[in-house]
């Protein structure tokens, strides 16, 4: 991973290590996406998450352009929001699908990316919110 | 400023009942082909080649047409042409016979197939051969950019 230079005391005379930097091309993207209707429901159950998404993929790219492969990785029924893995060339194109959905059935719905990233940890938390939390720095007001 | 490109596409409809050439024109037929690209590659697919995507000449007697699409998006629209199964209700098939970048070819190799068709229609059209011969040629002649 990069990383800023660093500088070491010599007093000791030791050579400063050397530094190597790789870049690792990552293959997927894991995309959190927010579905909210209109009218609300309690719980949006996964089915219709899914159903709601590849949709979107038909209505935008069409039976062969939308023929993306999706992997479902976590959903949670309650905030009707799940992480989704795609590869890296397709996320783009679910990204713009998901967003230009409108509406579902015959329930106005809307498709909203809340975060993204190229590994999975990455969405595991926002950090803003842990150090807001732990009060290492003022919340943005 | 840089050209705009363009693919021509001539194609043959190979129509798979035995029933008697309907009239298609032109434009039922593009109608056809963007149906079949809204289908198969979505709004998105449709808004990329709507406007350079035009059926040039078709002949129902010989089933031959002449597709202009833009050098960006040709791919897609001989996927969609080809995907396609029925044309009003009529199970057909269409083969792609010439791709090319110049009108001169698309022409040449339009007029090498009509020519050909008519000659196998020769015994059923008679005294008409002729006639439909110079029809064929004036119209492909026609076709422009």
């Amino acid at each position: 991973m990069e990383g800023g230079a660093v500088s070491l005391n010599n007093a000791g005379g030791s050579e400063a290590p050397r530094k190597r930097t790789i870049n690792l091309p990552c293959d997927s993207k894991y995309l959190k996406i927010r579905m909210t209707l209109e009218p609300e429901q309690s719980t949006i159950p996964r089915e219709l998450f899914a159903r709601a998404l590849n949709e979107s993929l038909l209505q935008l790219y069409g039976l062969a352009g939308g023929a993306v492969a999706l992997e479902f990785i976590k959903y949670d029924p309650s905030e009707a929001t799940g992480i989704i893995k795609v590869d890296n060339s397709v996320s783009q194109q679910v990204w713009a699908a998901s967003c230009l959905l409108t509406e579902y059935g015959e329930k106005k719905c809307r498709l909203e990316v809340i975060d993204s990233s190229s590994v999975l940890v990455g969405l595991a938390f926002d950090s803003r919110e842990v150090t807001a939390k732990l009060g290492l720095f003022e919340p943005d007001t | 400023m840089v050209r705009f490109k363009n693919r021509y596409l001539v194609l043959e409809l190979i129509w798979k009942d035995s029933k008697t050439n309907e009239p298609l024109d032109e434009r039922a037929l593009v109608n056809v082909f963007r149906e079949s690209v809204q289908l198969n590659f979505g709004d998105h697919g449709l808004g990329q080649c709507y406007g350079s995507l035009q059926v040039k000449y078709m002949s129902p007697l010989t089933n031959t047409c002449v597709v202009r699409c833009s050098r960006d998006h040709y791919q897609q629209v001989w996927c969609a042409i080809t995907l396609l199964t029925e044309i009003n209700q009529r199970p057909v098939l269409l083969r792609l016979l010439k791709l090319s970048g110049t009108i001169r070819e698309c022409r040449q190799a339009a007029l090498e197939h009509v020519c050909r068709k008519l000659k196998d229609l020769e015994p059923r059209l008679k005294a008409e051969y002729g006639r439909c011969v110079e029809t064929a040629k004036q119209k492909i002649s026609a076709i422009e950019l």
